[in-house]
């Protein structure tokens, strides 16, 4: 029979192995979210205007999406840097791909299920609420009046984005902000990749399949947590941050020089954007 | 850098091992195969222009064996890889390496290694190239034998993820025992009795996940443990394998990140004797999936294996929607009946008919929900009532010899199938699949062999589903072996009512001992491959095929 050396050291494994797993008790699944991210005393910002978040939901099987494209753009051109775009391709019958590139992100499928989204195109602005429910906007009816209403908003903090890359696709991100009100309550930092000029193919609304299609504004990947990274403290009048992020990207599939990294303030209960800003990448070489 | 060292290494090992075990050179066997694929655009089945021109997938596998010790390698190229496999392939060098010492009593390998513990609930480790999945596991494996009838198996190792390894690190344990072998007073005993014990631990470092509540961030269990319990018992013409699994709390990103304890029980009976057998099998699965990275989805990083318990088919068209094992949960039932109608019978004829019949149907568990991320999830019924239908098949397969040159093959089937199991929401499908084929020996070295399938579906065209598998479908095969050697194959499918396309292809093979080379030319739809219920999307594509094989 087993000789007992063999007998003991089984045991030992054994024993080893069961204690390798862990249970969670029911009341200890969550915990206060962490910090991310190092913070200081900031040199402030020049630019305190307020800007306007626009996160589009969209996807290559959406024939009418490339009608809202358009619209965009022209909001872009008229609005400048005072308009951030980002196109979020979801999990929705939608997004799935029509050839090989997949623009789908798990945390754009996380919103999308989050905020409700049930149409394509649809918009939401700086992620409001209006009578309890999110804001949604019908880009195909334009966009102008809803990022004006915005607009009009006099900035609580202002927020700037600067972001240097070095050979091994590390990325040093800064971000700035400045208080230009006290604002009550836990503010998210949130750090997103978007990219342009991605050629993949997508319904037009005359039924007919573009493969040359360009994507621009694709949210590519998040770096923060899907809902952001908290703020140390709660921002009052002039306080002013400066916080250094590193990131190594996956750079497989992204074009550097087409890819911009996107900061937008966040409310933690809510999720409303206060403001947000956008650089492209810098190369320190 | 480390890619050579490890291939000096290899090579350093091999020399050391064949040049210190005695006068014995040992001996090397391996294996190469080569699948190439060109592709161009063709708007009517919805295929790419491949930017590369040729995709290629290589592999070139190299093993030693001298007295007790092996040591193996294998090397593999993807430039770029084929259709549908993962682009994260793409690259080429050393991707599996081991050595192994054996005697009597133990078994020790370090390397790249693939195992199973029972039915794989718990670890299976394993490689399927047509799914291009790969999820050998890097570490140590002993494996230890103290006395005849049981096999302690122990392991620890990081799972292959492409070029990479997954981040989480699996321990595991297992114990194998032949009862009527350990047992004296049952080794002449009719019913013979295998039982097993496994124990599978994954740990990976925690990272930042939210809840729903933005405000709070997921505890995670950096250490998760899955065990199984199995017996195999077989007496007579009969047999009975069980095995239960339980996971435990695993929020991952396939779940939806909730904490909810996983189990799984397969039930596997069958009654066999000459020219009858009868099989029933049952299988409960719920919250299963089991990854060594929280946060990875798609075909990568599995440490366990949930299998099929849909009946696998041989014609193209009971293949068009295959059913994905739910790894998340599904419960399914499964019975086989397999007869042979008596020679010199009306129905048997002069050489007998092999009847095999089918029944399957799975379905969704009968779950309430309880939350979103960060909670237990929701709660399952053992069986219950409110389950949703995702599969059905039934079907009839005939086998009949008309004489020494004349064989024919029949099976008809209904297929019931739900889109949601691919991952899209949609109606369901009902298929009704009629299948035949006849094979005709032309004389010693010439053989026929003509198959005609159709297929009728109330599935419709959706483009902004754009599955093109929609319709109704022919498909007629002809295929001829000539010369000892050779092979010709003409394949035409065509989808004839709500669908896209026509798909033909023609393809020639050569064999030759254990060499294969095949070239085809054609049009290859846009589906999915399964293989025992593990499934990858397959794009369309038109171009050239050529594959070779070939081992010594």
């Amino acid at each position: 029979m087993m000789h007992k050396p063999h007998i003991l050291l089984f045991t030992c494994l054994t024993l080893a192995a069961f204690v390798s797993c862990q249970k969670i008790e029911n009341d200890s699944y969550l915990r206060p979210a962490g910090t991310v991210g190092t913070w200081h005393e900031g040199v402030g910002v020049s630019d305190k205007n307020q800007r306007v978040l626009l996160e589009k939901y969209t996807g290559p099987r959406c024939a009418f999406c490339p009608n809202a494209d358009l619209i965009i753009a022209d909001a872009s051109a008229r609005y400048g840097s005072k308009l951030i775009a980002a196109a979020i391709h979801d999990s929705s019958s939608f997004g799935r791909p029509l050839g090989i590139v997949d623009l789908r992100t798990d945390e754009g499928n996380a919103w999308c299920q989050y905020f409700e989204i049930t149409q394509h195109p649809i918009v939401m602005l700086n992620r409001t609420k209006e009578n309890g429910q999110w804001l949604k906007v019908d880009p195909i009816g334009g966009v102008n009046d809803p990022i004006q209403t915005v607009l009009q908003d006099t900035a609580g903090v202002a927020i700037s984005i600067r972001c240097v890359s070095d050979a091994d696709s590390l990325l040093q991100i800064t971000v700035n902000l400045d208080a230009l009100t006290d604002i009550p309550g836990e503010l998210m930092l949130n750090l997103i990749i978007t990219e342009d000029s991605i050629v993949a193919p997508q319904m037009q609304s005359s039924g007919q399949r573009l493969d040359t299609y360009i994507h621009n504004h694709v949210l590519r990947q998040v770096i923060t947590d899907i809902w952001g990274t908290p703020l140390p403290s709660t921002l009052k009048k002039a306080d002013r941050l400066e916080a250094q992020f590193e990131y190594v990207w996956n750079s497989a599939n992204l074009n550097i020089r087409h890819c911009h990294i996107v900061a937008f303030l966040t409310e933690k209960e809510s999720h409303r954007v206060l403001n947000c800003d956008q650089c492209s990448i810098e190369s320190a070489l | 850098m480390k890619k050579k060292s490890i291939l000096l290494l290899a090579v350093g090992a091999l020399c050391i091992i064949s040049t210190t075990w005695g006068q014995n050179a040992g001996r090397v066997s391996g294996s190469v195969q080569i699948e190439a694929q060109t592709s161009h655009r063709d708007t009517a089945i919805g295929s790419e222009d491949v930017p590369s021109r040729l995709l290629l997938n290589s592999y070139a596998d190299f093993r030693y064996d001298n007295g007790p010790f092996s040591a193996g390698l294998r090397f593999e190229a993807y430039h770029n890889p084929l259709l549908g496999f993962d682009p994260s392939y793409k690259g080429a060098g050393l991707a599996h390496y081991f050595f192994s010492y054996q005697n009597d009593q133990l078994e020790l390998t370090a390397g790249h290694y693939y195992e199973q513990f029972g039915q794989g609930l718990v670890l299976r480790a394993y490689e399927d190239r047509l799914l291009g999945l790969d999820n050998a596991l890097q570490g140590v494996r002993l494996k230890y034998r103290p006395v005849k009838g049981i096999t302690l198996t122990g392991l620890i190792g990081r799972q292959r993820s492409a070029w990479d390894f997954g981040a989480g690190i699996v321990r595991g344990l297992d114990g194998e025992m032949a009862l009527n072998s350990i047992f004296s007073t049952l080794s002449e005993s009719k019913t013979r009795v295998n039982i097993g014990l496994s124990f599978v631990s994954r740990f990976e470092d925690d990272e930042s996940i939210t809840s729903d509540n933005p405000a709070y961030m997921l505890n995670l269990p950096l250490n998760v443990g899955a065990v199984s319990a199995r017996m195999h018992m077989t007496h007579g013409h009969f047999s009975l394998q069980a095995e239960y699994a339980g996971k435990g709390q695993d929020p991952n990103i396939t779940n939806g990140y909730i904490y909810k304890y996983g189990s799984a029980v397969l039930l596997n009976t069958q009654y066999a004797r000459p020219g009858f057998s009868a099989s029933l099998r049952a299988q409960r699965v719920d919250n299963m999936d089991f990854r060594s990275v929280r946060s990875r989805s798609g075909d990568m990083l599995h440490i366990n294996y949930i299998p099929s318990i849909a009946q696998p088919h041989s014609y193209t068209f009971f293949n068009l929607y295959p059913y994905a094992t739910q790894t998340n949960g599904e419960l399914g039932i499964q019975g086989n009946l397999y007869f042979k109608l008596r020679k010199g019978t009306a129905l048997g004829g002069k050489y007998g008919t092999d009847v095999h019949l089918n029944y399957t149907t799975i379905s969704s568990l009968d779950t309430m929900r309880i939350g979103g991320r960060g909670t237990d999830g929701y709660t399952s019924k053992p069986i219950g009532s409110n389950r949703e239908h995702y599969y059905t098949d039934l079907s009839i397969e005939l086998s009949h010899k008309f004489s020494p040159t004349v064989k024919a093959g029949f099976c008809a089937g209904y297929i019931v199938f739900n889109p949601i199991v691919e991952g899209h929401a949609g109606q369901l499908h009902h298929n009704w699949v009629l299948a035949t084929d006849v094979t005709l020996k032309l004389g010693s070295r010439r053989v026929l062999r003509l198959e005609a399938e159709w297929l009728e579906s109330d599935s419709k065209y959706d483009a902004v589903v754009d599955d093109k598998r929609c319709g109704d479908w022919l498909m007629e095969v002809v295929e001829y072996h000539f010369a000892r050697h050779f092979f010709v194959q003409a394949n035409l499918q065509r989808c004839y009512h709500d669908g896209t396309g026509n798909y033909n292809q023609v393809a020639v093979g050569y064999t030759h001992n254990a060499s294969r080379l095949q070239v085809g030319y054609g049009r290859q739809r846009q589906g999915i491959v399964c293989v025992g219920g593990v499934c990858r999307e397959m794009p369309a594509s038109n171009g050239l095929t050529v594959s070779f094989i070939t081992s010594f």
